[in-house]
């Protein structure tokens, strides 16, 4: 009896889903490739993968939670690495090889700002955030092509080229604390605040949010501006395992985190949906990379198979609701 | 030949556990124009919506012109001759005049509009219609009046050789002079030929231009009549005629000072509005649906705009640019549409009830999960919402326990004054009772409501007194002593008292 309770709990809990996906992912992935795959090598691998569009889903989270989305991340992103790896070199030339927080610092707000601008376009305008953040980030791109003359350029400190590809205690790669760090900060603001709460009350109901005091315009652009936030962090963290600041390197980032996020069970139209769920989403899509790569199967069947996970979570969402 | 061009008879529809029609017959002949009137909730819709193939009655036939239908479809009924003309018109703004009258049925050949005909056709009906009142039939209905918009929709109408057209409150958004020339359209549709059923609020219009009325009251037929032979008092004794059972609980309160005093508020859809709330009284709202009520309410707690006038709260005159403002003060809005306005569907009970009274169950910008739990538990107990545990996502929950839990939401803020637009649509009998009971609870406390009603005897039984709206006016206060039914109705169709 006590255990049918116990099996209902799980199973009625949104996020069991993509994580019992994910179990099932490991296993068979252990079964077929027991030499690899379950190695340690071989899983903090595929961590520090997923820190960096990890990072990025966070911020996609909360957007997609009030009903919104950011197609610009990917350029954020791309800027945010080209500025710090030139402007980490400037310094390095100059002699102070650890002059990286000032421009850490004014790469965030570059990224707030640039959320602030997509929030606030969209909010006060009326417009759908799907074209402006689709605007914004072709201008960003473009931005980006200008500055960088379309080369990777720059590299990173002694600091961050460690941060990129060391591990702390050669166990836990500083990339993926970096990620948990966030994520717990994260997951804090959107179950425990009254912040987070408002986030999800907007999604769920704008109207009844306005009727019932939420500042619901003010919270949509905060939303925005973490979501940019995020990206520019994201952004310093591909420089840093890069080594380089490389316009084209975020490609895909943006795709790459909506399916995160959707795959772990966040609704498009907003209000239902955690960042737990959203951590299963990024694994089972890395894990099922990794697989494949493992078996030797032909990378464009990857891009397929990625492709037919975004649908099949989708749909299995539609049907529960 | 048959008299009638239409006949239903014995029609019954029942929606989940609400007789919405019990065996009611509605006979209209050919070329008049004919009313159906009845309260809110009469029935009129249901049996209209059954006429349009929208809905399909559980009992009873339809003939026209003396041949038995069934409709499965909206398409059945348009494809028999019947059309139907709601108050919000089915036209697509984009597109023009021309478009609009061939949507669904356009002319074309090898799916290639032919766009000529089209022309052609189009101008016809519309020419017939309008009689050279519209701008020019290629320019997109979106820069038309409404009125103009309207004789598009009747063109449309006439354009799929409907005989029956149903017209549902057609004048409402219309101006005076607008409302002459629909009716001119009317009685040109009755010398042709064609049928039109009426539905209206407003007496005088019937009076006016129907034939005949038919009508109703709880899913009931009540009479049938010609027009010449009868009058107002006629038809709301006729539309009301009920016995009140005791449904709501007794009265025992005092009412005090007042705590919110409204000058001469002008907005967007009600002007000139004045009255005072007094501490621990129940305020009713009456009026017709789009009398300026709900708009007016949503203009007292910040949430649209207000253009002139002043709102005295306490004595001390307040300006709320956003509902925020208006709970700090003190102040509650659970708005009429308890889906789309009200609830959080798919968060659960403790969210819901405490979204309104986050101050009380967080520090610093973090909620309390325990504080939550305790306050929710707290409402769902007192309240006697019928649930599991807090976490139930209210989407699960029936109607009467959403609405509870709307409630609950204003309640847990502790607000002074709470205005509850239409607090019982859509909820079952015993719900109902609870919420009478709750109400009276709060007013006993001290606490003041505004309660917006379209059902009359409501507003007969839990009031204290109510203000009557009558296009975005008021056009009656009524003490205890004057709350009937007669003199309500009176003031709600425009007759200033």
């Amino acid at each position: 009896m006590k255990k049918r309770i116990l099996v209902n709990t799980v199973l009625g809990n949104p996020v069991s889903g993509p994580y019992i996906a994910l179990i099932l992912l490991c296993v068979v992935a252990s079964a077929v490739s027991p030499e690899i795959f379950p190695t340690f090598k071989n899983i903090s691998n595929i961590l520090r993968q997923v820190s960096i569009v990890g990072v990025v889903s966070i911020g996609m989270t909360i957007v997609l939670l009030t009903g919104g989305i950011d197609l610009s991340v990917t350029y954020v992103m791309a800027i945010s690495a080209c500025v710090f790896a030139n402007t980490s070199k400037f310094f390095i030339a100059g002699g102070m090889p650890n002059m990286w927080v000032l421009p850490a610092l004014c790469i965030l707000l570059f990224g707030l700002f640039i959320g602030f601008l997509n929030g606030a376009m969209s909010v006060w305008r009326g417009v759908e955030p799907f074209i402006i953040t689709l605007g914004m980030g072709q201008t960003l791109r473009g931005f980006n092509y200008i500055y960088t003359r379309g080369a990777p350029g720059g590299t990173v400190t002694p600091l961050w080229r460690s941060i990129g590809s060391e591990s702390l205690f050669g166990v836990i790669p500083y990339l993926v604390i970096m990620f948990l760090v966030l994520l717990v900060i994260f997951s804090v603001v959107l179950k425990k605040t009254v912040y987070g709460r408002h986030l999800y009350a907007i999604g769920s109901n704008r109207e009844a949010a306005y009727l019932s005091g939420i500042k619901v315009q003010r919270d949509k652009i905060i939303a925005f501006m973490l979501c940019g936030m995020t990206a520019a962090i994201a952004g310093i963290m591909l420089a840093a395992r890069v080594r380089v600041g490389e316009p084209n390197g975020s490609t895909g980032y943006d795709m790459d985190a909506i399916a995160a996020v959707v795959i772990g069970g966040t609704a498009m139209s907003g209000g239902v949906g955690s960042l737990a769920g959203t951590v299963a989403g990024v694994l089972i899509m890395a894990i099922m990379n990794n697989f494949l790569n493992l078996v030797g199967a032909d990378p464009n069947l990857q891009i397929v198979i990625k492709g037919l996970i975004v649908l099949v979570a989708v749909l299995i969402q539609r049907k529960s609701k | 030949m048959s008299e009638y061009c239409l006949e239903m008879t014995g029609i019954s529809k029942r929606f989940s556990g609400v007789q919405a029609l019990s065996g009611v017959d509605f006979r209209v002949r050919k070329g008049e124009a004919h009313a159906l009137i009845g309260e809110n909730g009469a029935g009129k819709s249901t049996l209209m919506k059954i006429l349009a193939g929208l809905y399909r009655p559980d009992r009873g036939e339809i003939k026209i012109n003396a041949r038995q239908v069934r409709f499965l479809s909206p398409q059945d009924a348009i494809n028999a001759g019947v059309a139907s003309i709601y108050q919000e018109l089915s036209l697509v703004p984009h597109l023009t005049a021309v478009q609009n009258v061939f949507l669904g049925h356009e002319i074309s050949r090898c799916s290639f509009i032919n766009l000529r005909r089209e022309n052609s056709e189009a101008s016809k009906w519309l020419d017939y219609v309008s009689r050279g009142a519209l701008p020019g039939y290629n320019i997109p209905v979106k820069n038309f009046s409404v009125a103009q918009q309207q004789m598009v929709d009747i063109a449309k109408a006439l354009s799929y050789n409907a005989n029956i057209i149903i017209m549902d409150e057609p004048t409402d958004t219309l101006t005076d002079s607008e409302i002459t020339v629909l009716f001119e359209i009317v009685r040109k549709l009755k010398a042709d030929g064609i049928t039109v059923i009426y539905i209206s609020h407003r007496l005088e219009e019937i009076l006016e231009i129907c034939d005949r009325v038919t009508v109703l009251r709880d899913g009931l037929f009540i009479a049938e009549m010609e027009t010449k032979s009868i009058d107002r008092a006629w038809i709301i004794n006729n539309m009301i005629g009920r016995e009140l059972t005791n449904a709501y609980p007794g009265r025992v309160r005092s009412s005090g000072e007042p705590v919110l005093s409204v000058k001469n508020l002008c907005g967007a859809s009600f002007r000139n509005v004045s009255f005072d709330l007094r501490r621990g009284e129940i305020l009713g709202f009456a009026g017709l649906v789009g009398s300026g009520r709900s708009e007016l309410m949503r203009a007292l707690f910040g949430a649209d705009k207000i253009h002139s006038g002043t709102v005295t709260l306490n004595g001390r005159k307040i300006n709320f640019n956003h509902p925020q403002k208006a709970i700090r003060s003190g102040i509650g809005f659970a708005a009429e549409d308890r889906k789309t306005q009200g609830l959080f569907l798919d968060l659960d009970i403790k969210t819901n009830v405490s979204m309104a009274a986050m101050g009380k169950i967080s520090k610093n910008g973090f909620i309390s999960t325990g504080a939550e739990m305790e306050l929710a538990g707290r409402y769902i107990r007192e309240l006697l919402i019928v649930t599991p545990d807090c976490r139930q996502v209210c989407r699960n929950l029936s109607g009467g326990n959403q609405q509870k839990v709307v409630l609950a939401k204003w309640i847990a803020n502790g607000g002074q004054i709470l205005i509850l637009d239409e607090p019982t649509r859509g909820i079952d009998v015993g719900a109902k009772y609870e919420i009478y009971t709750l109400m009276g609870r709060l007013v006993r406390e001290g606490v003041s409501i505004i309660m917006v009603s379209s059902e009359l005897p409501e507003i007969i039984g839990m009031a204290d007194r109510a203000v009557v709206m009558h296009e975005g006016a008021v056009s009656g206060v009524l003490g205890l002593d004057e709350l009937r039914e007669e003199t309500i109705m009176t003031c709600a169709s425009g007759r200033v008292k």
